[in-house]
């Protein structure tokens, strides 16, 4: 009952007019970015960061998820009007949606996606409002040890579920790491500042983030003319029929449930728990050939599962600390500029964000709902803007939200590098989302490394001797294993597939 | 994407090494009581480690005949695109404390949308007033985001 009465508490926080108002831009803005290719929700949430410097944390975090869960919904009418999916997530809706939207099938196609969100968001958060405090409960009986079991099976789960190979997810962590060193330590040491007094405070959040997901992404978007095609045809008929309904009921139910299992697992949850969703879905279909050819079952549960992962992701930040994807990465760095250290104690000593924030999702998911029914019009339009217009705004909002920060130019020339690198690291097969979260966890993981260290007078078996935190890394090192064990098999696989090519010939 | 795995390798390395010998110029205490250097330098040792491994798979695996090359650039135009996107950025940067943000703005956005954009002069020159002029006061005026003070002020 408690819950209940806390969520109450929530939604006075939530409905104050600057709260609503936020919820309502975050949500815009979501929704927008969302549908426009080429910016990411992490870019954004990172472009935003300074605007919300005067705001209270409550006001600023109520925005700044209204961005992440906004971009969900957006996502999809990019997938279904252009084959094109907005957000990475919305991918797999492109092979139906988009199928649907040929058939003159746009209206329910985007009604239904809007709808599954709005279920699967608010089924979402409710779970996430349940499941939260006890977790957190759990997590402030953890020690040193255990903080920093939980800090590299975070790691290493995201760095497995990164794309590409685990030994770069894992040398993108380290680099993460010796990033986050720079500055002062906790024993007053000055490292790898180089005699500049701009690094003693550590190099800004904000210019690495803007360089690393900003500048990359519109530098790998220019290296080709990106050219769209709207699907002209008048939309019409946004409600789903009785049919589709009866269709996509149980796909909206089970992608609601995987999506939020996902989204509390580390890594690039949203794209996967809609893939997740899609496949099973098709398995679970007595007609699995109408898959790719316009069902609306495919639209439904992938579109839901994203949705819902959303709200699973908060569960890892705001009970441990710990962000499982870039921009939960983002958000935690939101909190740390705020002054409030997300974790086991958030609910205890800032209950008015906890909740202000989880009631805010309820009515940003209604608000939702309205941007994307009534208001798609609007979306059509703006996907009509051309990349042109667009990129130099995004450079533009970079570079004044770097500068902005500290009113530094020093941070600038770090926003630029970092753009370079994050560039080159996806030239060359490497992810920045490790990156990102090694960088932000690393102050909490040397001190919990070295806190450690100091109980146990210096034996590191002091990881592996207590009960949590032996089976938080003996679960770390299930992952790697397991990664090992699937990349030998695929190996052997292929060596088998090349043995039986050169036979026949 | 070999040669590519083993340039990074080799660049991973080095930074690994450069870590790992300013580390030991840090108090590194004891396990009992560790400084500021021993987790760089326990980060460092790990990086190199994997860098190694990065590099030598590069030469254990042989290309199949039938592999498709991926090239590094999409399209031939691509590199001038990218450095200049690049070269804009840091002319921005330049820019910004010499002739103020206003007028460096408007030069910037001019830059991207004519030679990037692809955009004809009126055009370019038409955007980059208006997105100059709303940027002035959005953030300077309206925001009160104090942007780089210069000599020349918009």
């Amino acid at each position: 009952m408690e819950v209940f009465q806390n969520i109450l508490v929530g939604f006075a926080i939530a409905i104050t007019p600057i709260n609503l108002g936020l919820c309502l831009l975050g949500c815009f803005v979501g929704t927008l970015i969302g549908v426009l290719p080429g910016i990411g929700p992490a870019a954004t949430i990172a472009l935003l960061l300074p605007v919300t410097f005067a705001l209270p944390t409550t006001t600023a975090i109520i925005m700044l998820s209204g961005i992440f869960y906004g971009a969900m919904y957006g996502g999809s009418t990019t997938a279904i009007l252009v084959n094109i999916p907005g957000e990475a997530a919305a991918a797999i809706t492109c092979l139906d949606g988009y199928q649907m939207a040929r058939q003159g099938r746009a209206g329910p196609a985007l009604g239904i996606s809007a709808f599954g969100s709005f279920i699967a968001g608010t089924v979402g958060v409710f779970l996430l409002m349940l499941i939260a405090p006890p977790v957190a409960e759990l997590a402030l009986k953890f020690g040193p040890p255990e903080i920093f079991a939980v800090m590299v099976l975070g790691l290493t789960i995201l760095s497995n579920l990164s794309s590409g190979s685990l030994i770069k997810a894992f040398a993108a962590a380290i680099v993460g790491l010796f990033i986050g060193m720079v500055g002062i330590d906790i024993s007053g040491v000055f490292r790898f500042t180089f005699g500049l007094p701009d690094f003693y405070d550590g190099i800004g959040l904000v210019p690495v983030l803007m360089g690393l997901f900003g500048i990359a992404e519109v530098m790998l978007n220019l290296e080709q003319v990106i050219t769209r095609q709207v699907f002209t045809t008048k939309i019409k008929g946004l409600f789903p029929n009785r049919e589709d309904w009866k269709n996509s009921a149980l796909p909206i139910a089970r992608g609601s449930l995987i999506g939020f299992l996902m989204g509390v697992i580390p890594g690039p949850s949203n794209t996967l728990s809609s893939f997740i969703s899609y496949a099973m879905e098709k398995r679970f279909s007595k007609h699995p050939e109408r898959f790719g050819q316009g069902a609306i079952e495919g639209v439904a549960g992938p579109e839901s599962a994203n949705n819902s992962a959303c709200a699973g992701n908060f569960i890892p930040v705001l009970t441990l600390g710990i962000p499982t994807s870039a921009v939960m990465a983002v958000i935690v760095g939101a909190f740390i500029i705020h002054g409030v250290t997300p974790g086991p104690l958030l609910i205890k000593n800032n209950p008015d964000i906890f909740w202000g924030t989880i009631a805010s999702m309820y009515i940003g998911n209604i608000m939702l709902l309205i941007l994307n029914l009534p208001l798609i019009g609007i979306w059509v339009r703006v996907l009509k803007v051309p990349y042109g217009i667009l990129f130099p705004l995004i450079l533009l909002f970079c570079f004044v939200g770097a500068y902005a920060n500290n009113n530094s130019l020093t941070e600038l020339n770090v926003m630029v590098f970092f753009g370079l690198v994050g560039y080159l690291m996806k030239k060359t097969g490497f992810e920045p989302a490790p990156l990102v979260m090694a960088y932000i966890l690393c102050p909490f993981l040397e001190e919990a490394f070295r806190q450690s260290l100091i109980k146990s007078q210096g034996d590191f078996s002091i990881f592996f001797q207590r009960p949590i935190s032996a089976t938080i890394l003996s679960l770390a090192f299930l992952f790697i294993i397991l990664n090992i064990f699937v990349g030998v098999k695929q190996q052997r696989k292929k060596l088998l597939a090349k043995i039986k090519e050169e036979d026949r010939g | 994407m070999k040669n590519r795995d083993r340039i990074s390798g080799i660049i991973l390395f080095l930074l690994g090494l450069g870590v790992c010998w300013k580390s030991l110029t840090y108090p590194l205490g004891s396990l009992r009581r560790p400084g500021g250097g021993l987790f760089p330098l326990i980060a460092s040792i790990f990086l190199m480690g994997l860098s190694a491994i990065i590099t030598t798979q590069t030469f254990l695996t042989k290309d199949s005949e039938k592999a498709v090359q991926t090239t590094f650039f999409l399209e031939k135009e691509a590199p001038q695109r990218i450095l200049f996107g690049f070269a804009a950025l840091l002319g921005y940067r330049y820019l910004l404390p010499v002739i103020g943000f206003g007028p460096a703005t408007c030069f910037f956005i001019f830059i991207l949308s004519k030679f990037l954009g692809k955009y004809g002069w009126k055009a370019s020159i038409f955007f980059s007033l208006i997105t100059a002029v709303a940027a002035y006061y959005l953030f300077e005026v309206w925001l009160k985001i104090p942007m780089s003070p210069t000599v020349i002020r918009f």
